[in-house]
């Protein structure tokens, strides 16, 4: 489990991503249980996993898209976006 | 073994001849095969715009087959742009119909006496004046060629600008995909070939096809489970408008800046809210980036496929249009005229700076050339389509355009080797600009997208760049070779190794990942010594980027103040060329040729004069 030395009664949501930087998460972006400190804003998580927030662009939530400022709750089920190249 | 159909404009012959084992062997297919066949078949020395010059188009092995996003065409041929190496891609539905009908390419030589079409129909190739087609746009010809041929030909064709021989002239298909990069559609305009009909009904040759249906079905249902996929098909690469401007990579104002304080007004939300009325896919596509839209202007109303990131970028930012109403309204003038928006956005910005600075007047113009004003840009597409006024300078591209104006311009024409940048400023991002500036084609992203591993591994760090840009110039064009969209490995994560593992049940070729990844690095150093063929003295000092990215740092924006050195880019250059096995004058090394299996190339580039030592 990630998150650095949180207490083990912290809230605890799951982290993954979708798209090539997962590969610079924890899990290399494959679904993590991540412990985060309670209402963390996700930008505020990912710092603490030394982990550079520009690497994305936007989360889904429990599948509802929000942007980085997100506050997260116990059990919530976080998926990162990459950005992406095209057109 | 298939077939490859040897179209004669010249002679009015079109002949079937086997596909070279070789060439399956060794390049696979798509941009392989392109890159193979320029190099075989145009002459030394071949003039762009002359009868010894040939496009190819070529699907791949996987094009067409039960897979995820199968339908990707390679469009090749000496650049009229850059005067070297010269290929675009796009998707659709061409490259499966070339399939159907029975072809693994077609190869385009000659000149057409009188503006054609050619019309293969299952086999059967037929030549057909032109008529009331020729000088039609892109998009209206297209659709009076369906109501001619039937709505089952899948058709490739070029505008007024592919006529008029702009240099940055692009293949359209499908009323709004393109093969848009190095001026294809220039080189079909000069061999008076309006458009190719494509028809056929055969089915294509699957080695297993048990094994190969069982693993395209699990690569659907692997697609449809990743986690991202619901959520990132409403808006397609427009998304990335908000992710540029954060991390200072937008292209604003001729690339004067990297932030555009519009963005909001252009972005995949103003998209999706505003003008898109539904997507639109490529053959086999599950997670189709297109969307179609309608935008009302002060011009007036259109309907259009896009604006995908890089128009947004290319007609939004970097000429300061902020309303996604007046990107698309421009995107569909840049379409029906037949013009890439990548290098029309360019050119078009490139313009109003020279007239803001001066350097051409509203005499020379025909108007008042402002940021942030539809009417500018409009007016510069279309001078440039027709060959107008400014125009007739515009159509030559943005490096001779800076050459013809003068007055310092060449330090604002953003270009590497004569192809305009595309929709990513990189002062501060060395990775992606070693990517941009030793791309083989010019200034293009697609071969390497490098601009995260700067973000992920620090901005202002030059180690492991040059090696990321490499890794990527060989990942990435493997899906070209292999006729596929790379987009489902971008957008969600889709992973690479099923291909790996879905090509030797399609093709019966008994060939790892690994190896289709070093035919990738073998036809990186084919069309690297392509141009070194074609320019003489080609090398080190193609490979850097436009003075304004080593001498002017950002002016504002989270990049401000960053700019590269041609120190640094000395340093990421020397780290390029050694993990390459090229000399440091930019030159692939003959005992790197040789590993290649690429002897006759280093025989041919030592008789142009080149010295092949380390």
């Amino acid at each position: 489990m990630g998150g650095g030395y949180l207490p083990k009664d912290s809230p605890t949501i799951t982290l993954s991503c979708v798209g090539h930087t997962g590969q610079y998460l924890p899990g290399k972006g494959a679904e993590t249980e991540v412990r985060v400190l309670p209402s963390e804003s996700i930008a505020s998580l990912l710092k603490r996993l030394d982990v550079e927030k520009d690497l994305f662009m936007y989360a889904l939530v429990n599948e509802a898209k929000v942007n980085l400022t997100h506050c997260l709750q116990d059990g919530d089920k976080v998926v990162l976006v990459s950005p992406l190249m095209g057109g | 073994m298939g077939k490859l159909l040897e179209i004669d404009l010249s002679a009015g012959k079109a002949l079937e001849i086997d596909t070279p084992e070789d060439l399956i062997d060794n390049y696979t297919g798509g941009r392989g095969f392109v890159a193979r066949l320029l190099w075989e078949m145009v002459p030394r020395g071949a003039a762009p715009f002359s009868e010894e010059n040939v496009v190819v188009m070529a699907p791949g092995p996987l094009s067409g087959v039960y897979l995820p996003a199968s339908g990707k065409v390679h469009m090749g041929t000496k650049s009229p742009a850059t005067g070297g190496y010269g290929d675009s891609n796009m998707g659709g539905h061409f490259a499966p119909e070339i399939k159907y009908a029975g072809y693994d390419g077609l190869i385009i030589r000659g000149k057409a006496p009188v503006p054609s079409i050619v019309v293969i129909d299952d086999g059967k190739v037929t030549f057909r004046e032109a008529g009331d087609i020729w000088g039609t746009g892109c998009i209206t010809g297209e659709a009076k060629l369906k109501e001619q041929l039937g709505d089952d030909f899948q058709i490739a064709i070029i505008g007024p600008a592919g006529e008029n021989l702009v240099k940055f002239a692009c293949v359209s298909h499908d009323y709004g995909r393109q093969a848009g990069r190095t001026g294809v559609g220039a080189v079909l305009g000069w061999k008076n070939l309006k458009a190719v009909a494509v028809r056929g009904s055969k089915t294509v040759p699957v080695a297993r096809p048990a094994e190969a249906f069982a693993q395209g079905k699990s690569m659907y249902g692997s697609c449809f489970h990743k986690p991202g996929f619901k959520t990132w098909t409403p808006y397609g690469t427009a998304e990335v408008v908000n992710w540029a401007n954060q991390v200072g990579a937008f292209p604003t104002r001729n690339f004067s800046t990297s932030y555009f304080e519009g963005h909001e007004g252009i972005n995949g939300q103003a998209l999706v809210d505003r003008i898109r009325k539904h997507d639109k896919g490529c053959f086999c596509c599950p997670t189709p980036c297109g969307k179609y839209s309608k935008a009302v202007t002060k011009l007036g109303e259109i309907l259009v496929e896009g604006p995908e990131y890089e128009t947004i970028a290319l007609l939004g930012g970097n000429v300061a249009l902020d309303k996604i109403e007046e990107v698309a309204y421009a995107n569909y003038v840049a379409d029906e005229l037949g013009l890439d928006t990548i290098s029309g956005g360019n050119l078009a910005a490139f313009a109003i700076e020279c007239f803001e600075k001066g350097l051409l007047t509203e005499e020379q113009t025909g108007m008042k050339l402002s940021w942030g004003d539809l009417r500018t840009v409009v007016h510069l597409l279309e001078k440039i389509a027709k060959r107008e006024g400014i125009g007739e300078i515009l159509a030559e591209g943005v490096r001779d355009a800076a050459e013809k104006i003068g007055g310092g311009s060449e330090k604002f024409a953003i270009h590497v080797k004569g192809l305009e940048w595309t929709g990513y400023e990189a002062r501060w991002a060395p990775a992606m600009m070693v990517s941009y500036t030793t791309c083989d084609i010019g200034a293009h992203h697609s071969r390497s997208w490098a601009i995260t591993h700067d973000v992920a591994t620090g901005r202002d760090n030059l180690e492991g760049k040059s090696g990321k840009a490499i890794e990527l110039q060989h990942v990435r064009p493997t899906f070209d070779n292999l006729g596929i969209c790379r987009l489902q490995w971008v957008e969600i994560g889709f992973e690479m190794e099923n291909y790996g593992k879905l090509f030797p049940l399609v093709t019966g070729i008994d060939c790892t990942l690994e190896e289709l990844l070093s035919v990738s690095e073998r036809v990186w150093n084919l069309t690297r010594a392509f141009t070194a063929r074609e320019i003489p003295g080609f090398g080190r000092s193609w490979d850097y980027p436009p003075p304004r990215f080593m001498e002017e740092p950002v002016p504002d924006g989270p990049a401000k103040g960053k700019r590269i050195t041609r120190e640094q880019m000395d340093v990421l250059l020397d780290d390029y060329y050694a993990q390459r096995g090229w000399n440091k004058k930019g030159i692939p090394t003959r005992a790197k040729l040789e590993s290649l299996g690429l002897t006759d190339v280093a025989d041919e580039l030592q008789r142009c004069g080149y010295d092949l030592s380390e």
